[in-house]
């Protein structure tokens, strides 16, 4: 094809890098993202966890070539083909890609799963990957990323929908909490994306039905389960009487303990560790009638200060404010779902979204860069029930896995 | 969020169909259209901004600029006092409550 001989697309700014980068790897078209972060007197240019992410794009790949400016503010990104733990390519033992994080990183990592299980299905093998590191954050952040459960509990059954199913697992293997001052956990995950598909098939969701249960699960690292506990029955307190239906695991854990940086040995002669990741947080989500989920997360902040009544009543408040924004989407699902969707089959796919979700910046943000990477705009017209949504037509582009096809 | 349910005038579903793909204005400024915000009231805004800058010391520059150094965020950054305000007050709870299954809907049809 003659992907290759054209221009890159431009890009300026850090935001929205992230669904940038995964869309130029879906469509196969090279990007050139400049002036990150170039007015910032502190930190300009990438920070550690986009490097990372794309550190983690190069390891899945074959033959993406990635150029950086000097001071990291300008970008070149030329995809390769998608290739997964395919042996060969990097992949250890079983077939598993070990990504490590650095302990500088400030994001969940859920903000390396989203894009990478948007990418997986697209794969030529099955995506392995492992994540460890110093920079593992299970919970959620202060910067918005939502928690590993919520990935696992909201994001991953959209895939369903689509047709992709089996073999998708993604495993906590090691609980974590941001560190001192936000950054790095030394958490572990591994996600395995078994199932590779060639279409993702048309979606039509136009009912959003009633909540009828609300699952959650609560996580305490390194602190006692009382903190779950009294996180429960705070959330329980706003939800129980609109949903009787409520059932919130809990899930405690000792806190990572990672080598100490500098001090090479304790007074023991062994190397010095510390223990990291401590905290609580507590991740809910509400299922209707129709199989449509709403999500909510909070953690305790990384300075502590805050009660587990707050945080579990935050969460609380937060469902139900994504409960009533409405639709088949919440705003954390209706990225992945509209890319998946422009992705798919070529039929009009449709979805009622919340007037709230597609007033969003995200989401308009992600229609014109759908449109600037080559798929039909979108058609917005009213709900027809009375929910006040708009619904959403999403033409899908029909090619699907466009890596493969080009080798 | 509770003006959005009386479907006024502001939030047509073609107005944003319109604005969703104007390259000339950034999401931000899209949403503030379509919220019913005319060009001459965003302009008047800007000003008002440009004002104040100057007014204050130079550190404050910085923190207007916060906006657009901001990060992506998957969850937006709610003011949770305001949403303790919003979800303790009992009419918006009736209002969600028929967002849920265990809401009998004979007592929907009763009330309206």
């Amino acid at each position: 094809m003659s992907d290759q001989q054209l221009n890159a697309i431009r890009f300026t700014g850090h935001k929205f890098l992230t669904q940038r980068l995964v869309l130029s790897t879906l469509t196969g078209r090279p990007i050139r993202v400049s002036q990150i972060r170039s007015s910032s007197p502190t930190s300009p240019g990438l920070l550690p966890h986009e490097v990372s992410l794309l550190r983690l794009l190069e390891a899945i790949t074959n033959g993406t070539i990635i150029e950086f400016s000097y001071t990291g503010t300008t970008i070149a990104y030329k995809p390769g083909l998608i290739t997964g733990s395919a042996s060969g390519y990097g992949a250890g033992s079983g077939g598993i890609i070990t990504h490590d994080i650095p302990s500088s990183c400030t994001r969940g990592v859920s903000f390396f799963l989203l894009p990478l299980c948007l990418l997986a299905p697209f794969s030529k093998a099955p995506v392995k990957v492992q994540f460890t590191g110093a920079g593992v954050i299970t919970s959620a952040t202060a910067h918005g990323d939502i928690s590993v459960d919520s990935v696992r509990t909201a994001i991953l059954p959209i895939y369903e929908q689509f047709g992709i199913s089996g073999d998708i697992e993604l495993r906590i293997l090691r609980r974590s909490n941001p560190g001192y001052g936000g950054k790095g956990g030394g958490g572990e995950v591994q996600l395995t994306f078994g199932r590779q598909v060639r279409l993702p098939k048309t979606l039509h969701l136009l009912n959003p039905g009633r909540v009828k249960r609300i699952r959650g699960v609560a996580y305490a690292t390194g602190l006692g389960g009382a903190n779950n506990a009294r996180m429960t029955e705070a959330a329980r307190g706003l939800l129980n009487p609109l949903v009787p239906d409520t059932y919130i695991y809990s899930d405690v854990s000792a806190a990572p303990l990672l080598p100490l940086e500098g001090r090479a040995v304790g007074k023991d002669g062994k190397p010095a560790k510390r223990k990291v990741g401590i905290g609580f947080g507590i991740s809910l989500v509400a299922y209707t009638s129709t199989d449509v989920l709403y999500s909510a997360d909070m953690a305790s902040p990384a300075e502590g200060g805050e009660t587990p009544e707050d945080t579990g009543r935050k969460c609380a408040l937060q469902l139900l404010e994504s409960i009533e924004q409405g639709g088949c989407v919440s705003m954390a699902a209706a990225p992945t779902t509209c890319i998946l969707m422009a992705m798919g089959a070529e039929d009009m796919g449709r979805i009622q979204v919340g007037r709230d979700v597609i007033g969003s910046e995200a989401l308009i943000e992600l229609a014109r860069d759908l449109r600037t990477f080559g798929t039909s705009g979108w058609g917005l017209r009213d709900a027809e029930d009375d929910s006040n949504d708009v619904i959403v037509s999403i033409h899908g582009r029909g090619i699907g896995n466009v890596g493969r096809k080009i080798a | 969020s509770r003006r959005l349910h009386d479907r006024k005038r502001p939030y047509r579903v073609t107005e944003l169909a319109r604005l969703i793909y104007d390259d000339s204005k950034t999401p931000a400024e899209v949403l503030r259209a379509w919220a019913g915000a005319s060009e001459a009231e965003g302009a008047v805004q800007i000003e008002g901004d440009a004002e104040r800058v100057d007014d204050e010391d130079f550190f404050r520059k910085v923190a207007l600029n916060d906006e657009e150094n901001a990060e992506d965020r998957m969850i937006p950054a709610y003011d949770y006092r305001k949403l303790e305000e919003k979800w303790t007050d009992e009419a918006n709870i009736e209002v969600l409550r028929r967002r849920f299954a265990f809401t009998s809907l004979l007592e929907d049809e009763a009330n309206g």
